[in-house]
């Protein structure tokens, strides 16, 4: 395959997977609001450029599929028939097969996926039903209007579909141009001797003809159909030619000028432009300014058509521009870089010393602006959650039908910012979460809902906000809560903690084993949850993304599972400590409290280790110089600093010789060297030219607490 | 234009005379016949053709027409063919 031919690809399956990422939530969206038909005619609309393009780049098996699903969706459209739930599940069902299909496409694997023969079946079920009413289902909305915003291109009424004009550009070689050619044929070109086919074929004499697109609108059934009677509305045609445009103006020399249109196609070209019509030939001279007047009118309700379109298609005037996340990444390093210098810069021994005055105020600005540049790229990689959240409707749709419950997945916060590499992430883990929530958080007997005086339909809040920096995510559902007793029992068979370290542990503390692997309560295993596999992939999650969660839960009452999540992992709100003479760096998101220990309350424990008394908690001592092996010095406890940090395990205390202050830095992956050291995660480059390692909390102590 | 069984088997060079006999033969048995069998390695001789089967497909939208089903045909003299309102 040719660069060429594989970066269209590659843009295909892109956009391809936009479009099939939002059919889910479309289709959800109109189960909620069945009386809006745009949500219907969007799907329509999305299911037919995906059939164009997957056709255009050889996905037969994919077009194929996705044109029996256009022709489900087009027959509810204009039939008007009320869609049932069994009709939304098998749209739902439709759109899993068009994913997998896509994927099997892509992973040029053969085969079909699992529901595509009962999907397919369905539908041919519901189309020959349509057929036996064919009387009844006479189309009756125009397509010309459907697609008259559509991304690809809109000349007067024509309709045009599937055809992306930059792919065809692409496609044209050695200094050969692209050509949009229109016909537009009356009712008697045939017995006039003009036909359609004559003119393609002489077009196609003259250059490569590499798209038609028929508008069959007004082509009557049998019983109505004149034969000899031109039905075809208009042919719109992209040749890729070598020749001047005068050559194949010449073509169309014996037909009306109205008939046809011939435009050359430019990178680049607007909507605007591509209206614009050619008046290519002498004729005489009324003739031609009765005609021009005509067309002239025609182009200006075209252009008022365009305009309209545009005004449509752009409620307001922003842009977008597509962007590689690679790229992001590389202007955000760029900034980070900079960002380090101008630390440099403010730290350097003379710039401090400095006395003059416009010099140090000119220096101060360039540090805002830095600052700003930096806030303003961090801004980039930032999108709303929204996306993220409204896909999860469809997860709690499908469990409801599963589990055969009713709740009620109840959004807020989605217009909250989070890193785009995170929310790439996010949706796994917060899949298992939920279903969780609904599997085994809700109960499964309406009655017991009654009886603890709740609503029969259960609640599941999925909620985004920011707290101290962070962002929290925070599922709450309004269940049956989760027994810490149970969860205990099952921890000590499974010999994570003594029935001693049990009797210690705070509700908090216990229900943090849930996130072990593998571990369950459940009695029963559906495939939906129960294996304990799910919670494990919420905690690979946060250990990638440096997260951690918060688990609460009341019995009778229900449960919250607060992800809380750094607001980009590119740069880190850290506290700077000095051991033994080294930099290092706790996150702020691990920390509770620091604090300078009183003598008394520091204990020893023969071979057990050192602990601290803060307030009622015992907190194990870790001594950072040693457990990284920078010193075996020991400086006593009580001239020491302590940082509290809370780990999955519980809480403890770094025993640090100093707080230096807290800090954003720019996280810096280490080297293949120092990549196996658990105990850090990266590296950040200080203001004095220094290195600072950064911590990782969870493995600097992973004794259970 | 060949009779095989409930397929019929046309040929995109038909001439307009040729359409016409196909027009006037299907017309009446329109529910005998399933599939229509398009050959499309020779060039389409009038689009007369395509408008006719398009009219058979939405006097009886089960029939099978190859050309059509799929909504997009990739011809070797016309590119990538859309069609619409089938």
């Amino acid at each position: 395959m040719s660069d060429k031919k594989a970066r269209l690809r590659a843009i295909f399956v892109e956009e391809a997977g936009e479009i099939i990422e939002d059919l889910d939530l479309k289709i959800i969206n109109f189960e909620e609001t069945p009386d809006d038909k745009d949500i219907l005619n969007d799907i329509f609309r999305g299911i037919h450029t995906l059939k164009g393009s997957a056709n255009s780049f050889g996905f037969t098996r994919l077009g194929e599929y996705v044109h029996h699903f256009e022709d489900v969706l087009d027959y509810y459209r204009t039939d008007g028939t009320e869609i049932s739930k069994d009709v939304i599940d098998l749209f739902l069902d439709s759109v899993d097969v068009v994913k997998e299909m896509l994927q099997l496409e892509i992973d040029e694997s053969d085969g079909f996926p699992e529901k595509y023969d009962d999907t397919l079946s369905s539908i041919r079920d519901i189309i020959s039903n349509k057929d036996t009413n064919v009387a009844e289902v006479e189309n009756t909305i125009d397509l010309s209007d459907e697609f008259s915003n559509e991304s690809f291109d809109s000349v007067d009424s024509t309709v045009v579909i599937g055809v992306d004009e930059s792919y065809l550009l692409a496609q044209c070689q050695n200094g050969e141009k692209l050509y949009k050619v229109e016909l537009l044929f009356e009712d008697d070109s045939f017995t006039r001797g003009l036909d359609h086919a004559n003119f393609l074929n002489i077009l196609g004499q003259n250059g490569r003809v590499l798209s038609t697109s028929w508008d069959f609108t007004n082509v009557p059934s049998l019983e109505a159909f004149e034969f000899r009677k031109n039905y075809i509305r208009n042919i719109l045609i992209y040749i890729a030619s070598s020749e001047p445009i005068e050559e194949l103006q010449d073509i169309f020399e014996f037909t009306e000028e109205q008939e046809w249109t011939l435009v050359e196609i430019e990178q680049g070209d607007k909507k605007e432009k591509i209206v614009a019509v050619e008046a290519p030939k002498e004729s005489k001279e009324e003739e031609v300014i009765e005609k021009k007047e005509i067309k002239e009118e025609k182009q200006e309700e075209a252009k008022d058509e365009v305009k309209e379109e545009v005004k449509k298609t752009q409620p307001t005037k922003r842009s977008f521009v597509k962007i590689d996340t690679e790229k992001l990444d590389d202007l955000f390093d760029s900034v980070g870089e900079l960002v380090i210098s101008q630390n440099f810069l403010m730290e350097n021994e003379a710039v401090k010393q400095l006395e003059d005055v416009d010099l140090k105020r000119n220096l101060e600005t360039l540090y805002k602006i830095t600052r700003l540049i930096q806030t303003r790229v961090m801004g980039l990689r930032m999108v709303p959650i929204r996306d993220t959240f409204e896909k999860m409707k469809r997860v709690v749709r499908d469990v409801n039908k599963k589990t055969g419950k009713d709740a009620d997945l109840i959004l807020s916060g989605e217009d909250t910012e989070i890193d785009k590499t995170m929310i790439d992430k996010l949706a796994d883990p917060l899949i298992h979460v939920i279903r969780n929530a609904l599997d085994h958080g809700l109960e499964s007997d309406k009655e017991q809902r009654i009886k603890a005086g709740k609503s029969i339909k259960g609640k599941v809040h999925l909620k985004a906000y920011h707290q101290g920096g962070n962002i929290v995510i925070e599922v709450k559902d309004d269940g049956r809560g989760i027994d810490p007793e149970k969860i205990l029992t099952k921890a000590m068979e499974r010999g994570l903690v003594t029935e001693v370290e049990g009797a210690n542990l705070t509700d908090k503390q216990i229900f943090q084993f849930i996130m072990h692997a593998g571990f369950s309560t459940a009695e029963k295993v559906t495939d939906l949850s129960g294996r304990g596999v799910g919670l494990d992939v919420v905690k690979s999650f946060l250990e990638t993304m440096r997260g951690k969660v918060e688990i609460n839960s009341k019995m009778g009452e229900g449960s919250s599972f607060k992800i809380m999540l750094p607001l980009t992992l590119a740069i880190i709100d850290g506290m700077l400590v000095r051991t033994s003479g080294e930099i290092m760096i706790i996150p702020t998101l691990s920390i509770v409290e620091s604090f300078r220990p009183l003598k008394n309350s520091i204990h020893t424990a023969k071979g057990e280790g050192e602990y601290v008394k803060l307030r009622d908690e015992l907190l194990p001592i870790v001594r950072l110089n040693h457990i990284l092996g920078i010193s075996d010095e020991r400086v006593e406890i009580s001239e020491a600093t302590l940082v509290s940090v809370e780990n999955k395990n519980g809480k403890f205390a770094i025993l640090v010789d100093e707080l230096i202050g807290r800090q954003q830095v720019v996280v810096k992956s280490l080297g293949k060297a120092l990549a196996g050291i658990k105990e850090v995660t990266g590296g950040a480059v200080l203001g004095n030219g220094d290195i600072a390692l950064i911590l990782n909390v969870d493995e600097l102590h992973t004794d259970m607490v | 234009m060949i009779v095989d069984g409930d397929n019929l088997i046309v040929s995109c060079d038909e001439a307009q005379d040729e359409i016409e006999e196909l027009y006037d033969f299907i017309k009446p048995r329109l529910e005998y016949i399933d599939s229509i069998t398009v050959e499309t390695d020779v060039k389409l001789a009038s689009s007369l053709l395509l408008q006719l089967l398009v009219s058979i497909k939405k006097s009886k939208p089960s029939m099978q027409i190859t050309v059509l089903d799929g909504g997009v045909h990739e011809s070797k003299f016309y590119g990538t063919m859309h069609w619409s309102h089938l």
